[in-house]
């Protein structure tokens, strides 16, 4: 009886043997990759690649290949390097804006579909093409160019500049009704990678743009800013009173500020005329004021409040405006008037129709309840 | 045959281990894709038709403590004995069996299907099966103890995989569950019976009660294990739907796989490998408290050696494993058990009570005509 278990369990080492191994010094890790259209609707993908070799000089190579898939292509690009090209760390898949202007469903679909393919890839779009993002020269940035564009879209450690958008969030976006997606466009700024825009999607299709600089109006309205820097310019003016030593001749007045909280609610007002208020509400502190303002005055520092609210309105009604113009639901209001309503069922044609014709209050309420160790 | 077990002292288990063995083998293979079953039928409210199918199991677990507690001590087999005597109790002994044998086989598929598509692709099935039936034989080989040691130990391990799910749990989108209680009653029936296949394994209950030592304290930690259980569904299922969109959960095969996926940490980027292996203790004790119910039944049906069973049944399944190929074939597979097992499981004890009430009533009348 012992002889036979044993002889069994035995077999366990001789089984594990069939696994196939991975050797680290063989794989060639893809931790960013970029897709761009090539001639005769083949798809380009540019990878940065980490090996682990101990006679080679650099950490990280760039290979690319051409291929009528995105396997394919890595597949092409594979036979270009002595190693096995694995996607177990990939953290940033780059499109470029022709690519994402056709729409990204098809090249979504390998993401999710493939097991070994990481939830938390980040998405972005390039504003050019990807080709040129990844083969930056490793001078104009400290590190490898596969890290440095994965630190500029991971949100967190520093600043937060853009709002997470994983894989998992934006193929989830995509398929819910009522709401759609927004990404970082990736450019060249002085060749070095920056991200310079937002790139609106209706589903899985980019149809307009932003700059960066407004990012957090989105931000604000997902709940999520917390830290970010903002400038603001308001006319002199409308303050001109409380200004220590007049306006000296500028027109406007530029102020720096932290936001240190910031909520955004939408609320359905009117369900058959498709009213909505969006409440946003601000809590900041002043980092910096281009001229000497009375801030220890109550009265002065709700001027200033109310002053800054003007500029926020008016911009979230411009963006509001412009969303409309190019029909991409991105702020969510689908999503609350879809439950609502009864069945709690709304179908993206059904929203395509009406959402150009909502229409939304914007209460924006702001307060600054900082102005750092002085109080001029 | 007799219909009342004899069960030596040092065999006997005591009733609290009952929760362990419930709730061990309830949550199986099935709980990885029953999310999106559910949700198939109930959409938003299907929490709602969890809890419906909970009540109903609670009143088929109630039936089946009812017919048990006519009997001094026996099992389905005896009882089958009793009932339709000898031939055909036998006969029904044997489609049982072969019942609990095509959950074991659809348990083993659909693992193995997980670890193909998440780790080897190209890994044979039989290489799988026998690395599992070698650890399986080795637990059942060691008697019924050893098998509900194991259940014990494994499921206070595997509950704290579930830690992970906290990720998931933060980026969930509210918005996905309103509005509730919109899904018509229809549809809630039909997706409590879609957890049908999640929920079974409890009828392990009506072959390892003689087992039991302290028999009266038996119902708590079944009815305990039943509610964990739920709870843990109910858990899954509402973090796949805020975390997944209603048309991505839809068309999500592995819905808990893909929720660990998202977790990360410094020290280790991918866990759902760790918990697409971890699973396996997850499995191991269904497939032996199974493995075990089976050779026992052969044992007490056909006076058959018990570890040479277990031999043979292992041997039989190293080379009906080879005849999976694709996809498909397994979801048919997993489909034909669950469409039996609704109605074996939570049908069958119900007409079975009233055939033993009916019976024992018979007897004590005709036990009173006699004296």
């Amino acid at each position: 009886m012992r002889k036979i278990t044993l002889m069994i369990l035995s077999m366990i080492l001789f089984l594990s043997s069939c696994v196939q191994t991975f050797q680290l010094e063989d794989l060639g890790i893809i931790t960013s990759r970029g897709v761009d259209r090539a001639d005769n609707n083949d798809i380009e993908i540019t990878m940065s690649v980490l090996q682990f070799q101990a006679n080679s000089t650099k950490p990280t190579i760039i290979v690319s290949g051409v291929g009528s898939t995105i396997k394919g292509a890595v597949e092409d690009a594979g036979k270009k390097v002595s190693q096995e090209l694995v996607p177990g760390k990939l953290e940033l898949e780059m499109y470029s804006r022709e690519l994402a202007e056709d729409g990204l469903k098809s090249y979504i679909d390998t993401l999710k579909r493939d097991a070994n393919i990481p939830d938390t890839v980040r998405l972005a779009v390039t504003e050019d093409n990807s080709r040129e993002i990844l083969h930056t020269q490793e001078e104009h940035i400290s590190t490898n160019v596969g890290e440095f564009l994965h630190g500029l879209v991971q949100p967190g450690a520093e600043q937060r500049l853009f709002p997470e958008v994983s894989l998992q969030k934006f193929a989830r976006i995509i398929n819910d009704e009522g709401i759609d997606p927004i990404l970082p466009i990736i450019g060249l700024r002085e060749e070095t990678p920056v991200i310079t825009g937002i790139a609106l999607f209706k589903d899985d299709k980019m149809k307009g743009q932003l700059p960066i600089k407004d990012e957090y109006y989105f931000t604000i309205i997902e709940g999520l800013t917390q830290e970010e820097l903002i400038e603001i310019e308001i006319p002199t003016d409308s303050v001109e009173k409380y200004l220590i030593h007049g306006n000296g001749g500028e027109e406007q007045l530029k102020i720096v500020l932290l936001i240190e909280k910031g909520t955004g609610d939408i609320q359905l007002t009117d369900k058959d005329k498709l009213h909505f208020d969006t409440n946003i509400k601000i809590e900041l502190s002043l980092l910096e004021i281009s001229r000497e303002y009375k801030l220890d005055d109550a009265k002065a520092l709700k001027k200033l409040e109310q002053e800054i609210e003007k500029v926020i309105t008016s911009r979230y009604e411009e963006i509001f405006s412009y969303l409309k113009e190019v029909n991409t639901d991105v702020f969510g209001y689908g999503e609350k008037y879809r439950i609502k309503k009864k069945g709690g069922k709304l179908s993206d044609k059904e929203w395509d129709k009406s959402f150009p014709t909502i229409h939304s209050n914007f209460n924006v309420n702001v307060n600054i309840i900082r102005h750092g160790t002085v109080n001029r | 045959m007799d219909i009342n077990v004899t069960v030596k002292s040092n065999l006997q288990i005591r009733a609290f281990y009952l929760f362990f063995i419930i709730a061990g083998v309830q949550i199986g293979v099935g709980i990885i894709g029953a999310p999106r079953f559910v949700f198939l039928e109930a959409e938003r409210d299907s929490w709602l038709a969890i809890l419906i199918g909970f009540l109903f199991i609670c009143i088929v677990v109630g039936a089946m403590f009812m017919i048990l507690q006519q009997y001094e001590n026996a099992d389905y087999y005896g009882i089958h004995i009793d009932l339709f005597g000898n031939w055909l109790g036998k006969l029904m002994g044997t489609i049982l069996i072969l019942f609990l044998a095509g959950s074991f086989l659809s348990i083993l598929m659909t693992y193995i299907q997980v670890i193909q598509i998440f780790l080897y692709h190209g890994l044979p099935n039989w290489i799988i099966t026998s690395l599992i039936l070698i650890l399986a034989l080795y637990t059942v080989l060691g008697g019924i103890r050893v098998v509900v040691g194991v259940t014990f130990v494994f499921f206070i391990i595997t509950i704290s995989l579930l830690v992970v799910l906290y990720d998931p749990l933060l980026r969930l989108n509210m918005y996905n569950y309103l509005p509730m209680f919109q899904t018509p009653l229809p549809d809630l029936l039909k997706g409590a019976k879609a957890t049908a296949y999640t929920f079974s394994g409890f009828e392990i209950l009506m072959f390892i009660y003689p087992f039991i030592k302290d028999k009266q304290k038996a119902k708590l930690p079944v009815y305990l294990g039943l509610t964990f259980t739920t709870i843990i569904f109910i858990l899954i299922t509402m973090i796949s739907i805020g975390y997944f969109s209603a048309l991505g959960l839809k068309n999500i095969d592995w819905a808990l796989l893909i929720l660990v996926k998202s977790a990360s940490f410094t020290f280790l980027e991918r866990l759902d490998y760790i918990v697409v292996i971890t699973w396996i203790m997850v499995i191991i004790p269904n497939l032996v408290l199974l493995m075990w119910a089976i050779a026992y039944g052969i044992k007490r049906l056909y006076n058959f050696q018990q570890r040479k069973t277990h031999y043979i049944f292992a041997g039989i399944i190293l080379i009906v494993v080879n005849f999976f190929h694709f996809d498909y074939q397994i979801t048919k597979l997993t489909d034909t058990i669950a469409r039996i097992s609704f109605w074996v499981v939570y049908i069958y004890p119900l007409l079975l009570l009233p055939i033993v009430l009916i019976k024992k009533k018979r007897k004590s009348q005709g036990g009173d005509n006699a004296s």
